[in-house]
């Protein structure tokens, strides 16, 4: 079975990837029970600007990371604050068609501004790869996203477990009317809370775009990626989230070497209707 | 108390009249503006034109392709309206030409829509479109439904063969089988190799097409095809193609994909330490900035089919140029590299202009009639239709070498189906 | 006044020029694809996000059996809707296990699934797509009947489905999931036969659409963008009416073709207009003028 480990590597490094690009879905949902349809997209706006400085100021992608995430913030707390916000009630259907208008928006404001060619965040780290013996080797540029991702996952956690205003998301999120018996200002915690998840989608973004291509209607494909990972590894979890990344990445790779090259995608979707089907709530979800 | 239920039937009249009249007085608003839009045709006898439509991948994946555009087209323009434009008998006085060119964004569905509205809005006199299958299948397709004379180029054949039969599209290129099979295997076998292919082709009309017809002419002499199956567009992963590659020893590869999949597969390819001796790749490394956009040392040594060049020994019909004088022109306004593409739209239009001008007429029959007795030379080739409404146009080998003025270029090394095209440099392998 | 409506548009034909002829027929078939949607989510209380799985196969029906077989094309227009209401049934098994998002979700995902395997599948010749070649000539005007059928019958359907039994139970449904239930109203059989019905009547628009498209590519016959037209024809017409689809579907067609040339502009438009709607007038504009002012056009009361 040569290369089958390779594959196995590939997959669990990308799984890395996926975990993050999922994780801001999963930490609104958890918390505001919001789908946030325009994820994808927004994760996609973050690439296009992470291009925009490279091409004007010529640096490396990963330094774009420093403005990327504090604007993304931005981003995020804005959105939640004066649009989402406002649609948060009793029903499901308002604030998921609201995310979905915001999504075809970002989507064709990019494809008005960027036009829809192909892009990619290209540096020297692409290329590179670390050989560990002759049928092994493992490409750098997976190395990193699987740090990066790990890195993010683990700080985003720490915050809500150990700060303030992260009790006060975790607050709110439980019991808005006690939270705000307590002094909380639950629509600014929301806010708060959307504009962590957006940047990591912002995080996501830039490393997707430096590993793949992305054009501006990239964003709807990482939304499932993003959905898939989430119900399968389970909601309110992060080794949830980290678990269902490796799971659903390793599908779609291992689907790939035993059916085809064009079924990759495939596997990965019959995977999680499978789940979806049967453990609605993901391996390690909390019912 | 019948008073209270007199003012509410009166309130309740009230607000059915209104109601009533409300509704009315949209519907006669929509009527009244979009009247005219609906019920008065537009056609070529009131306008003080003659209008070709131009669907074109202006932006998208195949934006290469389209990008000459508008350079060209109002290039030939000028031209062909220095004085005055095409005769039409019947209003007895020379009418300029026309173009409208909209944006297929390299979306074949798209196009399809365009080349509806085109027909039916514009109502234009003659369709013209290149492009990959993409662009001409679809605009083909709808043309003839539509029996609107169609001239297209710059798509290989048998992909546009299978939409057919065609009585009103009307196509000039070369075929897969009959020039790109013999030019890429004239080139393989300019070198030793282990005959050993691996296969990389999208799952649009080229690739299928050309995926069957190698297969099937080269199995039976010898080579071993290594294939994993079509892949869609947008594939971000060829790892599984690589290390079946590399598992057998593959030497050539073979290929077909729109130029953003070539690049992350052959990005890949050297992420994961694969280097074979050949790499032919049809439609994805036409171009200079695709290639140079692969980054590094990516390009060199890649070979792909040449179908026009600055080299190509034919001449306009339209001015005193050359193909090396349109290159040389090309090169000065836009300060960039010649590009193949730029040939055949001009030549669309010297076909546009050649069939106007002997028709004299903008009746669709009397055009399309007209293409039918086609004969002519081109900035491509001579172009002459034969009963199945194509035309096949000359194809030669080319490598990627680094450049002089610009950082890559090509060369032909292959021409010995058309010797009248000259080489400039030798086939090798990538060092 | 519906009447003249009606008359209207089935004599578009005689009166309008060609350019007539596909805008309505455009207006049409979103207008039946745009009720099945707001049977669904509006009095079904299902929100589909995976119709296209519908429009895709019920067009690649027809491309196939009119293609390979030569089957005449509007049996194969029929069969595609049938072949839908089949796929319905299936894809039924996994999905009406998922409740809420997970639901929408879920047929989002089933659409994306098809997507991937049509592009993989050699008989429909993968990605490439399919030509359509009807066996006989078929002119405009025959298309645009099938269309004018397909618009007005999906109004009457809807309209007569809501007024029988098992309309009284969706509207009843929609005001209190629990309650109607221990009133013995079938909340699940009722909502099967909704999703089945706008299966049927969207497999068949889909294929009508194709004739006249006349080319199939599987990244756009199952693409996300269908819902995305028809979520927003809806909430801006008017979710939970009958007439807010046909509202919708106007503005949306006006729009489209009158921005025809810059596609993105008309989307960019359509997802403001429907985000505010959502945020101002929830209901949509016939909804709202349905709350406000009383004005129903079409109405399922029976009182």
């Amino acid at each position: 079975m040569e290369g089958l480990i390779q594959d196995i590597v590939n997959g669990l490094l990308l799984g890395g990837l996926y975990a993050i690009v999922a994780i801001g879905l999963s930490t609104i949902f958890g918390i505001v029970r919001l789908v946030n349809l325009a994820h994808g997209d927004l994760m996609i706006l973050a690439a296009y600007l992470s291009l925009f400085m490279v091409t004007s100021l010529g640096i490396s992608p990963l330094l774009t990371m420093f403005a990327i995430i504090p604007v993304m913030f931005a981003v995020g707390y804005v959105l939640q604050r004066f649009l989402l916000n406002r649609v948060l009630g009793k029903e499901m259907e308002p604030p998921l068609l609201v995310a979905f208008g915001v999504s075809i928006i970002v989507q064709n404001f990019m494809l008005m501004a960027f036009t829809p060619d192909a892009r990619s965040l290209m540096s020297e780290l692409s290329l590179m790869t670390f050989p560990l013996g002759p049928d092994l080797s493992i490409p750098v540029l997976y190395l990193i996203d699987f740090c990066i991702a790990l890195a993010v996952i683990i700080g985003l956690h720490y915050f809500l477990q150990n700060t303030y205003m992260g009790r006060g998301i975790r607050a709110a999120s439980d019991d808005p009317y006690a939270a705000k018996l307590m002094g909380i200002n639950t629509q600014n915690t929301y806010a708060v809370a959307m504009g962590l998840a957006i940047m990591t989608a912002g995080v996501a973004g830039v490393l997707v775009g430096m590993t793949f291509t992305f054009y501006p209607h990239s964003g709807p494909q990482y939304l499932i990626i993003a959905f898939g990972v989430v119900v399968i590894g389970g909601l309110g979890s992060m080794k949830g989230t980290f678990v269902g990344g490796l799971i659903l990445a390793l599908a779609q790779i291992l689907g790939a070497r035993f059916f085809g090259p064009g079924y990759q995608l495939l596997c990965g979707y019959v995977v999680l209707l499978i789940v979806l089907a049967v453990r609605p709530q993901g391996i390690l979800g909390r019912g | 108390m019948s008073n209270k239920k007199d003012s509410k039937t009166k309130a309740m009249n009230r607000r059915e009249f209104l109601k009533q009249s409300a509704v009315v007085a949209g519907t006669a608003a929509i009527t009244v503006t979009g009247l005219p839009v609906f019920t008065s045709p537009a056609w070529a006898g009131k306008r003080d034109h003659i209008l070709i439509g131009r669907p074109n991948p202006s932006t998208g994946p195949l934006a290469d392709f389209g990008a000459a555009t508008p350079w060209v087209d109002d290039r030939v323009l000028a031209k062909i309206n220095a004085d005055g434009g095409i005769y039409i008998d019947k209003l007895g006085k020379k009418l300029p030409v026309k173009v409208k060119i909209m944006d297929t964004e390299s979306n074949p569905t798209k196009a399809a829509e365009l080349t509806s509205r085109l027909i039916m809005q514009d109502k234009v006199d003659l369709m013209v479109a290149y492009h990959t299958p993409d662009t001409v299948n679809p605009v083909s397709s709808i043309c003839e439904r539509f029996k609107m004379p169609c001239i297209t180029l710059d798509s290989p054949l048998e992909p546009w063969l299978d939409g057919g039969p065609y009585k009103w599209a009307f196509h000039a290129f070369w075929s897969v089988e009959k020039d790109i099979l013999p030019t890429y295997v004239g080139m393989w076998e300019q070198v030793p190799t282990n005959k050993v292919v691996g296969v990389l082709m999208a799952n649009d009309p080229d690739g299928v097409a050309w995926s069957a017809i190698f297969k099937n002419a080269l199995e039976p002499k010898g080579y071993k095809f290594v294939d994993l199956g079509r892949f869609p567009y947008g594939t971000q992963d060829f790892s599984s193609f690589i290390n079946a590659w590399k598992k057998e020893n593959v030497e050539i590869i073979l290929g077909n994909t729109i130029p953003p999949d070539f690049a992350t597969a052959w990005r890949q390819c050297r992420r994961f330490g694969f280097r074979p001796k050949i790499v032919t790749i049809g439609k994805a490394i036409l171009f200079p900035s695709a290639v140079g956009a692969l980054g590094g040392d990516l390009p060199n040594g890649l070979s792909c089919e040449v179908w026009w060049s600055p080299d190509h020994p034919f001449k306009s019909s339209l001015e005193r140029a050359s193909a090396g004088d349109l290159c040389k022109d090309w090169m000065r306004d836009k300060n960039q590299e010649w590009t193949q593409p730029i040939g055949y739209k001009y030549a669309g239009y010297e076909l546009a202009n050649n069939v106007l001008n002997r028709a004299k007429s903008l009746d669709k029959e009397v055009l399309r009639k007209a293409i039918t007795d086609t004969d002519m030379e081109t900035i491509v080739g001579p172009i002459n239709y034969n009963n199945q409404n194509y035309c096949r146009t000359p194809l030669v080998g080319g490598q990627w070498v680094k450049g002089d003025k610009y950082p890559w270029k090509i060369k032909i090394v292959y021409n010995k189906q058309h010797p009248e095209i000259p080489t400039s440099g030798s086939f090798k392998v990538i060092g | 006044m519906l009447i003249a409506l009606t008359l209207g548009l089935g004599s578009v034909p005689i009166w309008g020029s060609e350019y007539a002829m596909l805008f309505f027929m455009l207006f049409c078939i979103y207008l039946a694809l745009a009720q099945m949607w707001n049977l669904l989510a509006g009095y079904s209380g299902l929100i589909s996000l995976g119709q296209q799985s519908f429009v895709g196969l019920g067009g690649y029906t027809v491309a196939v059996l009119s293609s390979y077989y030569g089957i005449n094309i509007w049996i194969g227009v029929v069969l595609g809707g049938l072949a839908s209401v089949l796929l319905a049934l299936f894809m039924s098994l996994f999905i009406f296990r998922m409740k809420g998002v997970y639901f929408a979700i879920g047929t989002w995902i089933f659409a994306e699934a098809l997507l991937v395997w049509f592009s993989n599948w050699a008989y429909v010749k993968y990605g490439s797509g399919l030509f359509i070649k009807p066996s006989n000539d078929l002119s405009m005007v025959t298309i645009y009947y099938a269309a004018f059928v397909v618009g007005a019958g999906s109004v009457a359907l809807v309209y007569i489905l809501l007024r029988s039994r098992l309309g009284l139970g969706l509207m009843a449904m929609r005001d209190d999931d629990q309650v109607s239930e221990t009133l013995g109203v079938e909340v699940f059989r009722s909502k099967l036969y909704c999703f089945l019905i706008s299966a049927f009547v969207t497999g068949v628009t889909a294929g009508i659409f194709y004739v006249f498209q006349i080319f199939i590519q599987p990244y756009k016959a199952f693409a996300i963008d269908w819902t995305v037209k028809l979520v927003f024809m809806v909430i801006i017409g008017g979710i939970g009416t009958i007439e807010g689809p046909i509202l919708g579907a106007l503005i949306y067609v006006v729009l489209s073709q009158f921005l025809a040339e810059y596609f993105s502009v008309s989307m960019l438009i359509l997802g403001g207009i429907a985000i505010v709607v959502i945020l101002i007038a929830p209901k949509g504009i016939m909804g709202t003028l349905q709350e406000k002012l009383g004005f129903e056009v079409l109405s399922p009361r029976r009182f």
